[in-house]
């Protein structure tokens, strides 16, 4: 393959774009500056970054706890059974909290 | 207590990131360059890259990536700096048309914990602009869900099982964002894939992955959809993995040099550019084919070579094949693809470069031309784009056009065509004769005006009352007037009477004055008529003269011969007014009266390139406040000329100044010019606003800067420059390089025998290499035979460049293990030669630090090297100083003094062993300051009688040093690798040895850039009454090219500074919102510590650039001591006068 297909249309995004470049002058060295921007309007940014601080540990404990949890089909079938009204059963609800704090 | 003011002369110029997109509006192409803390934002146009806006960060910027999400029209920015501040920003139009900056998001992204990772900081953005992923803590992986609707952005932390990640990408067309990435194991590397859940925050699975890539594999190029995947290169081959198809090919072009950084060309993503780290261009490119389904997959992937650009750090694809190459290491530049190839064979040609001082490793800064304004020399960039920077300070001229013409004596503009208001015609004098040129659009034609003397010399011409034009050469003064027919004939003539011809005159509205010989004449100029209306015999002959404004009643300046006086003489009587002797015998040469700024001026140019000036009494005609300045060597012409609506002074002589007036003192800048003969200022209609300036030989017509600025010259050298001293005595400079050879191995194993070394041959032709004369060590012995042959050999060299020409006089090649390591010029004990001291280290992979080394003397007299001695050391000798008539060496962890014995040999007069490893020596009287490798700072004293050194006092903080000065006896300054400098003062006062032992910390700042080298100096020169109250000038130059300057303040000035530094940093919002106070703070891996003692300079003269209502606020309720101790409150005009002063430091 010939380098010609590497470099045959190349994109264009707006074809007039370098065409009025003079390089007949040789290679032109940039001396133009951008002029400084100086802000002194306090814009306020509409969102602030904050990151997590929790542990990704403890994050993820809770996050595999919270899983078994949700998924295990018994535990939801013990729930429905005690909504629905057995109360001989003693109510023992786990504790989420207090370790984990 | 120690006050400072730092303040960046050059801003950093290496280019660490850039990104093409649509930033401004949804139609704009727009390149935006990251250099260091500042981002630089171009618009694409067809006359090419158009400079918008500069927006300097309080932080360096460590990653930038461009990301737009779905609901917006044009991309937004995302910045991560080197102190985890993370920010989004836009660029758009604000009310009045301007373009603004906006913080859309921001906040640190820093942990309390964590292993900042070896491989760096690496962010990526999910395609769809779901997610920004950052890795800045091994074996941590760290989420910013972008959610439009909320004002928090959430940051979370998932665990990464890769520890070793060398680069990672977000996968294009995938239903959840998804991760690839490289990593390394024992086993080598892999590439991996991540699936990752937003809500839950976790991985959830792996879709697929490769074990066992290339083992120097390093960078993922993501493949946009519909083909998706991702290439992967490495050292040697390139593979294209999407989980399905595997296509790994392996083009030999590419094995030689590791490819660092690519850019996409086309938004499909078939096409790529990849730049090596030699500075050579490639182009890969995806070919496909279509399988059964009707989908197409990658078939092969290609590779062509296309040419050399500078040597990359990123580079980006602009428009129609015109690509920008950002470099750390020489000149970033715009280069086009080309399907023909050029002369040299290559598709890449260089259409234009952006100035790079970038990296400076070392700078001497140097009085070339002895008129007390130094100019610095850098070593500057590295391998290809090695060079020797020449930096100067000074007004610059922009030159539009030239002419060649030798022997020119003065100049005018007149305007010829009625009514213009433009110059057309440019009179040029010359011994014998006088031509006119005629101004016709930008083109220059040789004409005549009737009744216009073309055979003598022209001592003044102009257009004057009534539509005429004046003449004036040695005969006398002619008039000339229109004609009937439109063009020009004489109209009236006056001679002098007497033998004497006319020498010298002046004209202004509706008088000329004359002299010949001693005598005045004073002619009233009137319609087509010329009448003497004075005459008058001065003492001794006139040498120059020149009116003053004030009309009919203006002041007549008079320079004249042998008694070397000024006079003032009053219109129209010529009544003298003021006698003021010069001092000296050098006669005036050409004097001016002009009003600057409301006050009347007189000055005086003498023969010799020195200058009086003084203050005028309008009324009664004294001169008042003398001073005294010298300008240049040769006589010096004053003229005056008009820019911008202001009246300034331009000094033609060997070192051509403007003087200028600025808040009523007389500032003087030199112009960029090597000399100016005679000037005039010229307003035509193709070079408005212009000047014409004569040199011997050619004139130039240009515009001339606002403001004085530093101005480069490049000397290309082709290869690494290390060190640079400069010897007077010989008018040479010394430069150490470093070049690389490439092994012919195809050579070395046809010779066959083991131990005989491959011949080596230089990659390039380069500065030593294409040196006339040349000498070389003797050769090392033969390495030890189980060593492989490396497969590049560093050579260094000794160059001796001429100071005017930098023209390569001699290379001296050292031996193949020797490095060399610092350089001085030195003048040993009574030897009445100067001598190059070289300081080398042998090296031996297989130590960890050098055991040997050589000190070598050379000579440089009459074009020729000769080594005149040589000693051998125990180590690596880091760093070179003069000391009192001997030779202070830093040899690893030792300092050791040598003495130049009547043998001509170096003897170990006594040494110091407290270091690590000593790198840098400073030295002032029997003081040496030492700067450690990781010990931070110590000073030493050398005892005389005793003949040893004493340790008198240190630092002891772990202070990684890259650069130490000595700022006055008892204050040093350090610059350490985090970027901070920081102030150690000693205690002498202090009552206990303890006490005594250590340097207290004085001050520190946050240079945000690494300093490699510290100089005494300044790029001013001080003149007349135009210093501000500095001290101790100190010089720095950093690795990203910028260069500082470090001044010392009186306590009240920084007191006040401080306070408008508090101010400004309230006033100037901050881009990305980090406050001023975090950025300055001194940081590093143990502490992090307010700055304190410094100004930051950069901050305090951005006060010039606010607007006059903003500059108002910003001083209610400053005080300022009014000069008599009193305080009073401080007005913007104190303000400006005071930062102006500051800004001219620099």
């Amino acid at each position: 393959m010939s380098v010609m297909e590497f470099l045959k249309d190349l994109p264009s995004y707006d074809e007039h774009n370098f065409t009025l470049f003079n390089t007949d002058h040789g290679i032109r060295n940039c001396s133009k500056r951008p002029s400084i921007y100086l802000p002194t309007k306090d814009i306020p940014s509409e969102q602030i970054i904050v990151t997590e601080k929790t542990n990704i540990l403890l994050r993820y404990l809770h996050q595999q706890w919270e899983k078994k949890n949700n998924t295990s089909p018994k535990k939801r079938d013990q729930s429905s059974i005690e909504q629905n009204g057995d109360e001989s059963r003693p109510r023992k609800r786990p504790c989420l909290n207090s370790p984990l704090n | 207590m120690a006050y400072h003011y730092v303040v960046t002369a050059q801003k950093a110029t290496a280019v660490t990131a850039c990104i093409t997109g649509n930033f401004t509006s949804p139609t704009d192409l727009n390149l935006l360059v990251a250099k260091v803390n500042r981002l630089e934002m171009y618009l694409v146009t067809p006359e090419g890259l158009r400079p918008m806006k500069e927006v300097g960060l309080y932080g360096r910027v460590a990653k930038m990536k461009l990301f737009r999400p779905p609901y917006e029209e044009k991309d937004l920015v995302f910045i991560l700096t080197a102190r985890y501040n993370a920010m989004i920003l836009e660029w758009r139009l604000g009310a009045n048309n301007e373009l603004e900056v906006v913080t859309k998001a921001h906040g640190n992204v820093a942990d309390r914990i964590g292993k900042p990772s070896e491989n760096g900081i690496l962010a990526v953005i999910d395609p769809q602009a779901r997610v920004i992923g950052l890795r800045l803590y091994d074996g941590l992986f760290k989420i910013i869900p972008l959610d439009k609707d909320s004002t928090e952005l959430k940051a979370a932390s998932l665990r990464l099982e890769e520890l070793n990640v060398y680069d990672l990408e977000f996968l294009h067309g995938c239903a959840n964002p998804t991760l690839i990435l490289i990593h390394q194991d024992l086993n080598g590397r892999h590439i991996k894939t991540h699936e990752i859940n937003l809500r839950d925050k976790e991985f959830t699975k792996i879709p697929w992955k490769q074990d066992n890539v290339e083992t120097e594999a390093s960078i993922l190029i993501p493949v946009p959809s519909p083909l998706g995947g991702a290439i992967v290169i490495g050292q040697e081959c390139i593979v294209y993995h999407d989980g399905q198809s595997y296509v790994a090919v392996a083009p030999p072009q590419i094995k030689l040099t590791p490819i660092n950084c690519y850019c996409r060309v086309d938004t499909r993503g078939l096409r790529y550019l990849l730049g090596d780290i030699s500075g050579r261009l490639f182009m890969l490119m995806l070919e496909l084919q279509e399988k059964m389904d009707g989908t197409q997959a990658v078939k092969d992937l290609k590779v062509e070579l296309l040419g050399d650009i500078p040597m990359p750090e990123c580079m980006t694809y602009l428009d129609n094949g015109v690509v920008f190459i950002g470099s750390r290491l020489g000149d970033s530049a715009l280069v086009r693809l080309s399907a023909s190839r050029d002369e040299g064979n290559q598709y890449v040609r260089p259409m234009e470069t952006f100035t790079s001082l970038a990296p400076i490793v070392d700078m001497c800064v140097v009085d070339l031309e002895r008129q007390g304004q130094n100019q610095l020399i850098t070593c500057s960039g590295a391998f290809k784009m090695g060079s020797l920077r020449i930096i100067r300070n000074g007004i610059g001229i922009q030159e539009q056009a030239s002419i060649d013409l030798p022997g020119i004596k003065g100049m005018w503009a007149l305007t010829l065509a009625p009514d213009s208001p433009y110059h057309d015609t440019l009179v040029l004098s010359f011994v014998g004769q006088t031509r006119v040129l005629t101004l016709n659009g930008e083109e220059v034609e040789e004409t005549e005006i009737k009744g216009f003397v073309s055979d003598r010399q022209t001592f003044f011409t102009g257009n004057v009352c009534h539509d005429q034009l004046i003449q004036v050469t040695d005969e006398g003064i002619r008039l000339i007037a229109r004609a009937a027919g439109g063009g020009w004939a004489l109209a009236a003539e006056w001679r002098a009477g007497g033998a004497r011809a006319l020498s010298v005159v002046a004209c202004a509205g509706s008088w000329a004055v004359a002299a010949a010989g001693p005598k005045l004449y004073l002619v009233r100029v009137g319609k087509a008529q010329l009448d003497l209306v004075k005459e008058v015999c001065m003492e001794e002959e006139v040498a120059c003269l020149d009116l003053g404004p004030g009309g009919e009643e203006a002041l007549l300046g008079v320079g004249l011969w042998t008694d070397i006086s000024v006079r003032v003489l009053r219109l129209p009587d010529l009544e003298p007014l003021h006698t003021e002797k010069l001092s000296g015998e050098i006669i005036p040469r050409s004097l001016l009266i002009c009003v600057l700024e409301g006050v009347c001026y007189l000055l005086c140019a003498l023969g010799d390139g020195s200058m009086f000036y003084f203050t005028v009494e309008p009324r009664s005609g004294a001169l008042a406040n003398r001073k005294r300045v010298t300008l240049g060597t040769q006589p010096t012409v004053l003229r005056s000329f008009r820019t911008l609506s202001t009246t300034n002074i331009f000094a033609c002589s060997d070192r051509p100044t403007v003087i200028f007036s600025s808040n009523h003192k007389l500032v003087f800048s030199n112009v960029n010019l090597k000399e100016v003969t005679h000037m005039c200022s010229l307003n035509a209609e193709a070079y408005p606003d212009s000047l014409a300036l004569a040199t011997d030989s050619t004139v130039t017509i240009g515009t001339i800067d606002e403001i004085q600025k530093l101005h480069i010259r490049t000397v290309p050298l082709g290869e690494t420059p290390r060190r640079i001293a400069y010897q007077e005595s010989s008018q040479t400079f010394g430069v150490i390089t470093m070049r690389v050879d490439k092994l012919d191995l195809a050579a070395g194993g046809a010779a066959g025998g083991a131990g005989d070394a491959a011949a080596a041959a230089p990659a390039r032709a380069s500065a030593s290499t294409a040196c006339a004369s040349c000498s070389s060590a003797a050769p090392p012995p033969a390495p030890p035979k189980h060593a492989p042959p490396p497969a590049d050999l560093e050579v260094h060299n000794l160059l001796v460049l001429d100071h005017h020409t930098f023209e390569v006089l001699h290379a001296h090649q050292l031996m193949a293990t020797e490095f060399a390591m610092s350089l001085v010029s030195c003048k040993l004990g009574d030897d009445p030669n100067h001598y190059y001291a070289v300081g080398t280290a042998l090296l031996n992979p297989e130590e960890s630090e050098p055991k040997q080394g050589r000190i070598l003397l050379f000579h440089w007299s009459e074009g020729k090297l000769t080594q005149v001695a040589e000693k051998e050391i125990k180590g690596g000798c880091y760093s070179l100083v003069e000391f009192n008539g001997k030779l202070l060496a830093s040899i690893n962890s030792t300092v050791r003094l040598f003495e130049w014995t009547s043998e001509k040999e170096l003897r170990l007069e006594c040494s110091h062993f407290n270091n690590i490893v000593a790198l840098y020596l400073k030295v002032k009287g029997d003081f040496i300051l030492v700067g450690d490798l990781m010990r931070s700072m110590s000073l030493l004293q050398y005892k005389q009688m005793e003949g040893s050194f004493e340790e008198i006092a240190r630092d002891y903080s772990p202070n990684w040093m890259t650069a130490i000065e000595i700022l006055d006896d008892d204050t040093f300054l350090g610059a350490e690798n985090s970027f901070n400098l920081f102030v150690c003062q000693k205690d002498s006062a202090a009552t206990t040895d303890e006490e005594r032992q250590q340097m207290g910390y004085m001050g520190a700042v946050h240079a945000g850039d690494m300093v490699n080298v510290m100089r005494r100096g300044s790029l001013v020169a001080q003149l007349a009454d135009t210093a501000a109250p500095v001290h101790h000038p100190v010089l720095l130059a950093t690795v990203s090219g910028a260069i500082c300057l470090v001044v010392q303040v009186s306590p009240e000035l920084y007191e006040f500074l401080h306070q408008l530094e508090e101010r400004l940093a309230h006033t100037i919002k901050s881009v990305g919102k980090i406050p001023h106070a975090f950025w300055r703070s001194f940081n590093t891996d143990i502490k992090t510590e307010p700055a304190e003692g410094f100004i930051d300079g950069d901050l305090v003269e951005s006060f010039l650039d606010l607007s006059r209502q903003v500059q108002q606020e910003t001083v209610q309720g400053l005080q300022i001591d009014d000069g008599g101790g009193m305080m009073r409150d401080a007005t913007v005009d104190d303000l400006i006068k005071i930062v102006e002063d500051l800004t001219r430091i620099h």
